[in-house]
């Protein structure tokens, strides 16, 4: 009890910028849109299908978020309240994956 | 320029990877119109398009906003020195200037019209003023 409500404490001592918090966030959507559409290109032309195309993405998901980390210069809680590099937004990144995955898909492989 | 290099390094493994979709669709093709079955794709169109995914990843993440720094703080890279400038308190007029040679010239000056000063009170005492005018005039012409 004691130690929760002294790190209750301490996260409401940090003053956040709330503006960079916006910018930063917005940052990572961007990003992870975009990564999930260059996995679903990649996964659609090789051909893959099933758990091959999981797989896939989520080797992306790992180089992104290293690249992410390379980007924050190896200094991420300086720019986010928690580390969450690998855990960020995979709800829209998968469904993006699998619109895009189906259809490279099915113009490459099926017609 | 940073921004110009991820942008390029986007478009062109964007295209790179728009390529391996129609290396790939045509190599469908060719195994269709030959009656092969399909077992794999060639080696180069998987290694073109694994590079281009990776570009891709690295181009859109550095493309995206730069990264900002969270805590109230926005001027933490400051030096002491930057943080400690305040224009506001610096004096330009202060006692440094009594240490400077042109001042020297200017207090020798000033001694000098003190001294004609004292000279010129002393004539408008007495009856031998006239003598004393026509000295000063004469010590003038000597002087020039």
């Amino acid at each position: 009890m004691s130690d929760k409500s002294s790190k209750a404490e301490k996260k409401n001592d940090e003053c956040y910028n709330t503006a960079a918090i916006t910018n930063n966030v917005e940052a990572l959507e961007f990003g992870r849109t975009c990564q999930s559409c260059a996995a679903g290109m990649a996964a659609g032309i090789l051909g893959l299908t099933g758990f091959q195309g999981f797989i896939l993405y989520f080797i992306s998901v790992g180089i992104q978020a290293v690249i992410w980390n390379v980007k924050s210069q190896g200094n991420w809680l300086s720019y986010f309240p928690e580390r969450n590099s690998f855990t960020w937004s995979h709800g829209n990144g998968l469904l993006t994956f699998v619109l895009l995955w189906v259809f490279f898909y099915g113009m490459v492989h099926v017609y | 320029m940073a921004s110009t290099i991820y942008r390029l390094i986007t478009i062109v493994s964007l295209l790179s990877l728009l390529h391996c979709a129609y290396s790939a669709a045509q190599h469908r093709f060719y195994l269709r119109l030959t009656e092969q079955p399909f077992i794999n794709l060639p080696s180069d169109v998987v290694a073109q398009t694994v590079i281009s995914l990776i570009a891709l990843i690295y181009g859109t993440s550095f493309l995206a906003n730069p990264f900002l720094f969270i805590k109230k703080d926005q001027h933490h890279d400051r030096s002491c020195d930057e943080a400690l400038n305040c224009p506001s308190f610096i004096t330009f007029d202060n006692r440094a200037k009594a240490m400077s040679p042109e001042f020297a010239m200017l207090r020798t000056l000033k001694q000098q019209q003190r001294q004609r000063q004292n000279s010129s009170r002393g004539t408008h005492s007495g009856r031998v003023s006239e003598v004393i005018q026509t000295e000063e005039d004469s010590a003038d012409d000597s002087q020039e």
